[in-house]
């Protein structure tokens, strides 16, 4: 083996070592933590004080992209000595089978994560009227739906081919973490939905109409569904105040999250647009919230730019500007 | 509304998705020194450009590792100060 070979070897080696498999295990486990937290976020009376993991999931995050830039420069360094590189191979080769496997939900009867099991799954076979097996679960969890935009993608289908047991399935396979975004994601779509519908971005005026188009496909496909799940989701949607007795407990996370998915399945339909129509969806909003983005930055820097005048630093400088100009014609005229 | 119960419930299942986590933070960043090491043996006498923005990195992602950590066992402090209010 000559001496370039072998360096190419040890600099594999190196590569192969880097963590971020463990990184990628210990960023899951995170998210399912926060998944919980978010849970008990809502419920507490003092949400301050609540442990929060965003600082964490955001320093993963950093390492994770500092291990790929590390990479991509070992196999700089390999190119540069004349050793091809086998990227493709290299970024796949043993990331899933070196995760460390998650212990499989609900088995451990009486440990803290066969409670948490049960507290998303149970909620979900309430509303869908499925029963809750942990040997199903354990199998459709490798078919899992990976992020929350997926997973409404495949609630939307399902709900469009009014299967509820795939609909159970999937929400079920999904678990907290991701589950619990439906309620995050679905909103902006919704209010797209419902300007389509109405043909301007709806108001008070709208709420009966969207109401009508949104309503009956979660009470029809889950009737276990509390119907203020979606009502409030629809009153939001036209900028009113959901009616809300002060009595009544405030909607499980669980319930809002999948009227979400429900409403837009509706709304889609009422928009006559099929499920395969929603990334293009998900895309137009992005791309409008990304413009409105632009746009408010825009006037920001306008409204930065007009109080610039009344800036003393800004005179200061503006005066200073004046003097070197005017320095010259002084010196032209003693000279 | 959920109960005390559940809320503790919950808490003590984060927590442990949390020292699952912390666990996979160690393994990462012994598996890190191991391939600093590695790297380091590799390439001594090196001063190729590439080289050194790969050993930056990775000092970069050590410093990362150690920061969730602290993060962490910040987020389990909390935590157990929340359960004792319950």
């Amino acid at each position: 083996m000559s001496l370039v070979q072998d360096l190419a070897d040890q600099l594999r080696v190196a590569r192969e070592e880097l963590p971020l498999p463990q990184v990628s295990a210990a960023a899951e486990r995170l998210r399912s933590a926060t998944g919980l937290l978010a849970w008990v976020l809502h419920h507490s009376a003092t949400p301050v004080s609540v442990p929060d993991l965003s600082r964490a999931v955001e320093r993963l995050d950093h390492a994770a992209a500092a291990l790929r830039v590390a990479q991509d420069r070992l196999d700089e360094y390999a190119l540069a000595l004349g050793m091809p590189v086998d990227t493709h191979a290299r970024h796949h080769e043993g990331w899933q089978s070196a995760v460390p496997a998650q212990a499989p939900r609900g088995e451990a009867s009486g440990s803290a994560d066969c409670r948490l099991a049960d507290w998303w799954g149970e909620r979900i076979a309430a509303l869908t009227g499925e029963e809750f097996s942990a040997s199903t679960l354990v199998g459709d969890r490798a078919d899992a739906a990976q992020s929350s935009a997926e997973l409404l993608r495949r609630c939307v289908q399902a709900a469009h081919d009014g299967d509820r047991r795939r609909l159970h399935r999937h929400l079920a396979a999904a678990g907290p973490a991701v589950g619990l975004g439906l309620a995050a994601i679905a909103p902006p779509l919704l209010r797209q939905l419902a300007a389509d519908l109405v043909g301007y971005p709806p108001r008070l005026e709208d709420l009966a109409r969207v109401r009508r188009a949104a309503l009956p496909l979660p009470a029809e496909l889950l009737p276990a569904l509390p119907a203020e799940a979606a009502a409030e989701i629809v009153a939001r949607v036209c900028h009113t105040t959901p009616q809300r007795t002060a009595d009544r407990a405030p909607t499980h996370p669980v319930d809002a999250a999948t009227a979400a998915a429900l409403l837009v399945a509706a709304l889609l339909r009422a928009n006559g647009r099929s499920p395969d129509e929603l990334n293009q969806i998900i895309e137009a909003e992005r791309a409008a919230a990304g413009a409105a983005q632009q746009r408010a930055a825009e006037r920001a820097e306008a409204h930065r730019a007009a109080l610039r005048i009344t800036d003393s630093g800004r005179r200061r400088s503006a005066v200073d500007e004046l003097g070197r100009v005017t320095q010259p014609t002084r010196r032209r005229s003693g000279g | 509304m959920a109960s005390v119960a559940e809320v503790k419930a919950a808490i003590d299942a984060a927590m442990l998705h949390v020292q699952e986590g912390q666990d996979a933070v160690r393994s990462a960043n012994d598996r890190l020194g191991e391939a600093q090491l590695s790297l380091a043996t590799a390439v001594e006498g090196s001063g190729h450009e590439a080289v050194t923005a790969a050993q930056a990195a990775l000092a970069q992602a050590a410093s990362e590792l150690e920061e969730c950590l602290t993060a962490t066992l910040h987020a389990v402090e909390q935590a157990e100060s929340y359960v004792a209010t319950l």
